[in-house]
């Protein structure tokens, strides 16, 4: 292999691949988080949904500008625009800061308050949670996870267009 | 050489029109993906443990056994999986005389030993720390022991240094192999 050259292009690329890296690498922990929380301590489950919440508007939405702002960059300067795995790559960034923007952190903070809710009425030694609130938390998880998922496909993608 | 003048750095690699998925894509694709699953989480403990802290310091028991939690069963088996990857990469490709790839090896060895000597074993001591903290302020206002900011110092260093770590590597791999 003989020595790259820096330029533009690569350093932008860089850019972009840290960024998808600290945007998404964190939503893969929430299924682990919630278990954990869930059975070791479920009077903190109300702040890990603050926090989850907190994540996804200070962390993912702005890092996934980042991710559109760059790859839309590279894209043009390596004339790109014609290739199925950044159409798509396009598509999912925008669909997954949809649903973080409009489904995930609001219901994430719904489900704080709902857990507070349900902590305070539960009596101080056992901790009982409403099916409302255990439908919304099944729901965020099912939503994450798939999101998780469209993120593992992309990745899949642009591997195959960028690698042929 | 480095030439970040915008019309003549122009150095992209060209695309063919189409593209089939062989098993060093596959490969390729798991450890970009287990890279992104296992590395991703160090950047947002910084973020994770000021809310915490803030909002309800109460939780931080639990936020450290989530941490060690997914440093045992996210992470550990996640550096065995990228060096596994690389590896198989590397020699399909025939780059271990390069650079990058002995960087990455030894910098995702290097998290290896600093997630089992280091982060696992002070998480695990700095859960057992805040809960003994918070058990003696149980009414009164949160005050948490020299013993537990000093663990908790010790692990935002050494995770910050994982976390540049990381960014350096992923600096040399989009250079020298691109994607």
């Amino acid at each position: 292999m003989t020595l790259a050259v820096v330029n533009t292009y690569y350093v932008v690329k860089s850019i972009h691949n840290m960024a998808v890296l600290i945007t998404f690498g964190v939503a893969f922990i929430y299924p682990i988080a919630f278990a954990v929380a869930r059975s070791h301590d479920p009077r903190s489950l109300p702040a890990m949904h603050r926090v989850e919440s907190a994540i996804e508007r200070t962390l993912i939405v702005p890092g996934l500008l980042v991710v559109i702002l760059t790859g839309i960059d590279i894209t043009s300067i390596a004339h790109h625009w014609g290739q199925f795995f950044v159409q798509w790559g396009l598509s999912a960034a925008i669909v997954i800061g949809v649903l973080v923007t409009i489904v995930m952190i609001p219901n994430a903070e719904r489900a704080a308050v709902l857990a507070e809710r349900d902590l305070a009425a539960s009596a101080a030694d056992t901790v009982s949670l409403s099916g409302e609130y255990q439908a919304l938390a099944r729901r965020l998880l099912i939503l994450g996870t798939l999101l998780s998922a469209l993120v593992l496909v992309t990745i899949l993608l642009m591997v195959v267009g960028f690698n042929p | 050489m480095l030439d970040l003048a915008r019309g003549a750095a122009y150095d992209a690699p060209a695309m063919p029109p189409a593209a089939t998925a062989t098993p060093f894509h596959v490969v390729l694709a798991i450890h970009v993906a287990t890279i992104i699953m296992t590395f991703g989480v160090v950047f947002a403990r910084p973020l994770v443990f000021a809310l915490a802290g803030k909002r309800d310091p109460r939780s931080l028991p639990l936020l450290h056994r989530i941490e060690y939690t997914v440093d045992r069963y996210l992470m550990a088996p996640g550096v065995l999986i990228v060096i596994l990857s690389g590896s198989y990469l590397a020699n399909r490709a025939g780059h271990w005389s390069d650079f990058y790839v002995w960087w990455g090896i030894a910098v995702v060895i290097l998290i290896g030993a600093a997630l089992a000597i280091v982060m696992i074993p002070t998480a695990k001591r700095a859960e057992a720390v805040a809960r003994r903290d918070l058990r003696a302020d149980s009414a009164s206002a949160i005050e948490l022991s020299g013993e537990y900011h000093a663990l908790t110092r010790r692990l935002a260093v050494v995770s910050a240094v994982l976390g540049v770590l990381v960014l350096i590597t992923m600096l040399f791999m989009g250079i020298e192999r691109p994607l």
